[in-house]
């Protein structure tokens, strides 16, 4: 403490601790007492104070600025021209694979060729179907004068959007009604998911699934935080497949996922800044990872939306322990993520599984 | 659910990187928080910009806060950042609540929070002050900024830019010290 009889304020030390508020109580109370006598030392406190503000200022808005640098534009907030392009490229490849899977699919529910059906008058069921969806019943009642003129595709092309097919058992009954083929749907209410899940689905079909992260001392512990029904000796270690590469024939029952026979699982990423802002609004715990769960024809496709995507060998390293019928665990990027999906969810899905292969 | 393990670790290692300087913590955190900060400030009369505006400010009071040695918490650093955002998004909340029109007195105070025309002064004087730092050497800027805003301590500020020692620093931001004024003197008689 300098003698207070000349001014402190020239102590330079003095005056910035006392400005940055790096004094004992005692102390300022002293210098302060000295201010209220000193007018020139009351300037010396004021100019410092200026200086320190204006450079703290300084000092926090060009740190912000620095870190609006540093955070790349997928990793903020809002949405960025490339976040819209990405999304409507991602519209584009899930459309395009509904195509092919309608129209080029082995078991696709694409029309069939019904230029037999004119001939014969009746409806044909493939010999490896005896189910065929609600727009095979559709195009069935439609007229058929043209249809032997005219490629399937066009015929396609002019029915209006059908719904999501439901899987409908065919009776056939001597020869067809060109507007009314004796269909009765069967499977169509047994197939029916439930209201809650409807809701849970959102964009492109699927179920939302907010997925735990795990700690990798909980192994054997995670699992029962997902209150899943433990499976006496179920425990599979699933290898993931790579999903466009595959194809039908080879595929293989690799288990049950969600109460439903899976053939192939498919993991996918998609950056956070991704996910509908009707889920993003949904996440507040840092440890939860938004999924979305699609299945259809026995193939099971799990997309994680992340903050930070782990590379495509990590990808393709993912497993999949499954300790339930309805609970799995992902490992991927050295995360393991727990799900308790609901029950019945692949139901609307599952339009393809009605249909032998 | 991670362990307490893993936020500690976590948490102790962005600590570290903030008192080395390494901005990148910042990064880390950012990632960490998000989320929440944005479902909290969207539900709360805010937009995706306010909460990005929130975060980035709760990240430099933090930054300033373990820098200066004055962070003294034990609870999880997110709960830090939230929290911080919290308080800052509802204070702003409050100001617009009660923003007076421009015609009316603005040194008009209630409950004792600094007025919008002490706020105007400040951001004003600061701008001087910032105008000033931009006409002074690399050099002197950093070091005051250090001492000022990081309030790092002389040896600190030694090991940190490269100076023989504390003695050295002291003398150097001196003279800064007076090269700002002076040029600060200048930018306020214009």
């Amino acid at each position: 403490m300098p003698e207070l009889t000349s001014h402190w304020t020239d102590d330079e030390d003095l005056l910035a601790r006392f400005v940055l508020d790096r004094v004992e109580a005692a102390e300022r109370q002293q210098l302060e007492a000295h201010l209220r006598t000193c007018e020139q030392c009351r300037r010396a406190v004021e100019a410092e104070r200026l200086l320190a503000a204006g450079i703290k200022r300084a000092g926090r808005e060009e740190l912000k600025g620095r870190l609006k640098k540093r955070l790349v534009p997928s990793k903020r907030f809002g949405v960025t021209w490339y976040q819209v392009v990405g999304a409507a490229a991602t519209i584009v490849v899930l459309v395009s694979i509904g195509i092919y899977n309608h129209w080029f699919s082995p078991g696709g529910t694409g029309p069939r060729p019904m230029a037999v059906q004119q001939e014969t008058n009746k409806v044909e069921i493939p010999a490896d179907r005896s189910k065929v969806s609600e727009k095979d019943k559709g195009e069935a009642a439609s007229p058929a004068e043209d249809a032997g003129t005219r490629h399937p595709r066009e015929a396609e092309k002019e029915r209006p959007v059908a719904a999501p097919s439901v899987p409908v058992e065919i009776e056939t009954q001597g020869a067809a009604q060109p507007k009314a083929a004796p269909l009765q749907t069967t499977a169509a209410q047994a197939t029916k998911p439930a209201e809650s899940l409807k809701k849970q689905a959102s964009v492109g079909g699927g179920v939302w699934v907010q997925g735990v992260i795990l700690s990798n001392e909980s192994e054997g512990r995670g699992e029962a935080q997902l209150q899943a029904p433990l499976a006496e000796g179920r425990v599979d270690e699933l290898r993931l497949q790579k999903r466009e590469s595959k194809g039908l024939a080879d595929r293989r029952r690799i288990g049950f996922v969600g109460g439903k026979e899976t053939e192939s699982i498919t993991v996918a990423q998609e950056p956070f800044s991704n996910l509908p802002a009707s889920r993003q609004s949904q996440q507040e715990e840092t440890d939860r990872i938004e999924t979305l769960f699609q299945q259809a024809g026995g193939k099971l496709l799990v997309t994680l939306y992340l903050d930070t995507l782990v590379s495509d060998k990590e990808l393709q390293n993912a497993r999949i322990s499954q300790i339930g019928e309805d609970s799995i665990i992902v490992n991927v990027g050295g995360r393991r993520v727990g799900y308790k999906l609901p029950p019945g969810w692949a139901g609307e899905q599952q339009t393809q599984t009605g249909r032998k292969q | 659910m991670k362990s307490p393990l893993f936020f500690l670790n976590t948490y102790a290692k962005i600590l570290d990187l903030i008192r080395r300087g390494d901005e990148e913590a910042l990064v880390m955190l950012y990632e960490l928080n998000r989320r929440p900060v944005l479902a909290y400030i969207t539900r709360n009369s805010g937009t995706a910009d306010d909460a990005e505006d929130m975060l980035q400010e709760s990240l430099v009071v933090l930054w300033e806060r373990v820098r200066s040695g004055r962070f003294e918490y034990s609870a999880k650093l997110s709960t830090y950042v939230f929290g911080v955002v919290k308080n800052t998004w509802l204070r702003r909340l409050a100001q617009k609540r009660r923003e007076v029109p421009s015609e009316l007195d603005p040194d008009e105070r209630s409950n004792g929070a600094p007025s919008a025309l002490d706020d105007l002064i400040e951001r004003e004087e600061a701008g001087l002050v910032r105008s000033a730092l931009e006409r002074i050497g690399e050099q002197c800027r950093r070091l005051l900024k250090l001492f000022y805003w990081e309030e790092l301590s002389m040896e600190e500020i030694a090991l940190e830019m490269g100076f023989a020692n504390a003695d050295t620093v002291k003398a150097k931001k001196y003279q800064c010290k007076k090269a700002l004024e002076t040029v600060l003197r200048q930018v306020m008689e214009r």
